[in-house]
């Protein structure tokens, strides 16, 4: 229905004849399209499985049940290094990613030609490669273990520190920046006094977040050889000991939910 | 084009600021300063007044002409002699342009950053000479004890005294004024122009002020320069600006009989 108001012989309309025309057209393709996509996934489901899930689920879930109390003890280790691998791989990335968003950011930037794209380059290469994947290389390059976890978080980490950090520079006041200038300040002195002090909280928070996102993701790189409690939860699956993976689950879930906690507590300080 | 002569503060002759080969900003503006001279600056929106302003700080870079302070020709300055020329200029600005999330003394130190080295701002190690002037100006300003709060914590006429302050410690021979009343209300409009002209007679400053407020320009200010397509208009005491220059200057509606001189508000509309 058109919303329109009418006020003596003015007439306002919401949405053009033109709109109107296109949001029915939009309305009417978006339901077709939803429609064959869903007879599309059909074909290809083997729908004998998916009948069959609730009972695998009690299956599994009776498996896991009770849990391996007695493990929990051996998995104190692998719980330490997937902290380590968080907090260490995020301090090194955090400590790279400033410098390549001072590079990035257009009104800090000290080359927009050169400088400027091979930093934002930088930062679209760590994002776009995910911390899995960055493990599962640097595996290969620097053999299994913590290190190559510490580092698979690092290279993940700048690109989204540095991203945001970099918007946060940009959307800066710059009037605080020029007034400096104005006293005879130089550029580093501008920029260290008139805009840093405004970006620290953005640095703080965002590098607070990833160490949360961080964790989330250091206890699944011991999959592919990198440590932690991921390497626990890998043997635990492959030796088909369902009562071992439900203990790891839970410290998973346990872990987490701190560091969340953690997170929100140190941003909402930083205010 | 006037020689350059001693005993002048600052020499403004035939400066042109163009923007992009089209617009014209500035066109042939020439006036010059005595010691102690307060000059206020008025025009409608777009006249140039703040760029004229920048332009003396070269923040804008003058097309051609030539900007004297002193003996010194800023024009053909390299970038460390222009550091140590705008260390003579305080500059206030319209908003403030202090740093919110520094503290009141940090904001006014940072007046001495054109002489105080990299690291040792850093560290907040400020010589003791330009602690004690802090200090002093603050009391002056009426800011006692307020040294240690953070600058978004004050209001707009206190956020205005810091940046006095921080203009006044840099020891100029000029203060440049860009708006200095735009975000205050009428009372504390007064009280901050009363505060200007009080410290530079204390101080034997000259001053240009940027004022969108003819009535307060009037009231403070010996000398007026207004400017209108970015050419002056008028130059003289506020006695001559009569009717016929104000149109000249805002347009006819700004000296309507019962608006003229009565009111900022009124004059506001003009713009």
């Amino acid at each position: 229905m058109p919303a329109n108001a009418r006020a003596g012989d003015r007439q306002w309309d919401w949405h053009t004849p033109a709109q109107r025309r296109l949001r029915l057209f939009g309305t009417l393709a978006t339901t077709v399209f939803l429609a064959w996509a869903w007879t599309h996934i059909s074909s290809r489901t083997t729908w004998g499985f998916v009948r069959d899930a609730g009972v695998q689920l009690q299956d599994m879930g009776l498996r896991m049940f009770p849990p391996e109390g007695s493990y929990l003890s051996a998995l104190s280790r692998p719980l330490v290094d997937t902290l380590h691998i968080a907090t260490l791989g995020t301090v090194l990335g955090v400590l790279i990613a400033i410098p390549l968003a001072f590079l990035a950011a257009r009104t800090t930037t000290p080359s927009e030609r050169v400088l400027r794209p091979l930093a934002l380059l930088a930062l679209v290469t760590s994002r776009s490669v995910n911390s899995i994947i960055w493990a599962l290389i640097l595996v290969v390059l620097v053999g299994p273990g913590l290190l190559a976890g510490i580092l698979a978080i690092a290279l993940r980490s700048v690109g989204f520190v540095g991203k945001l950090v970099y918007e946060a520079i940009e959307e800066a006041p710059e009037l605080p920046v020029t007034a400096l200038r104005t006293t005879g300040a130089g550029r580093a002195q501008s920029l260290a006094f008139g805009l840093v002090p405004n970006v620290l909280p953005v640095m703080a928070g965002v590098s607070v977040y990833r160490w949360e996102i961080n964790i989330r993701e250091a206890t699944i790189l011991g999959i592919v050889g990198a440590g932690g409690l991921g390497m626990a939860l890998q043997s635990s699956i492959d030796s088909l000991a369902w009562s071992r993976v439900s203990v790891i689950l839970g410290v998973i879930l346990g872990t987490v939910v701190v560091a969340e906690w953690v997170s929100a507590r140190v941003r909402k300080g930083l205010a | 084009m006037t020689s350059p002569e001693k005993g002048y503060v600052l020499q403004v002759d035939d400066l042109d600021v163009r923007y992009s080969s089209e617009i014209d900003v500035l066109r042939g503006v020439s006036f010059a300063l005595q010691p102690n001279e307060i000059v206020g600056l008025i025009g409608a929106s777009g006249a140039g007044k703040s760029t004229l302003l920048r332009a003396i700080q070269r923040l804008v870079e003058p097309s051609s002409g030539s900007v004297r302070l002193g003996g010194t020709e800023l024009t053909t300055l390299g970038s460390a002699e222009l550091r140590d020329a705008r260390r003579r200029m305080g500059m206030i600005f319209q908003e403030h342009a202090l740093v919110d999330r520094l503290t009141v003394m940090e904001n006014v130190l940072c007046g001495t950053l054109g002489r105080t080295g990299f690291w040792q701002a850093i560290r907040r190690t400020f010589d003791a000479a330009d602690v004690t002037e802090a200090f002093r100006l603050l009391d002056r300003m009426g800011l006692d004890g307020y040294q240690d709060r953070r600058c978004d914590e004050l209001s707009g006429g206190q956020k205005q005294r810091v940046g006095i302050a921080r203009a006044l410690i840099q020891d100029p021979e000029l203060l440049l004024v860009d708006e200095p009343t735009a975000s205050l209300d009428p009372a504390a409009s007064v009280r901050i122009m009363t505060l200007i002209s009080e410290v530079c007679a204390e101080n034997g400053l000259a001053a240009v002020i940027n004022l969108h407020d003819v009535p307060l320009a009037r009231r403070f200010c010996p000398r007026i320069l207004a400017l209108h397509e970015g050419r002056i208009a008028f130059d003289g005491p506020p006695a001559g600006l009569t009717d016929a220059v104000l149109t000249q200057v805002y347009g006819e509606e700004a000296v309507e009989p019962h608006v003229s001189r009565r009111s900022s508000d009124e004059v506001d509309g003009a713009d």
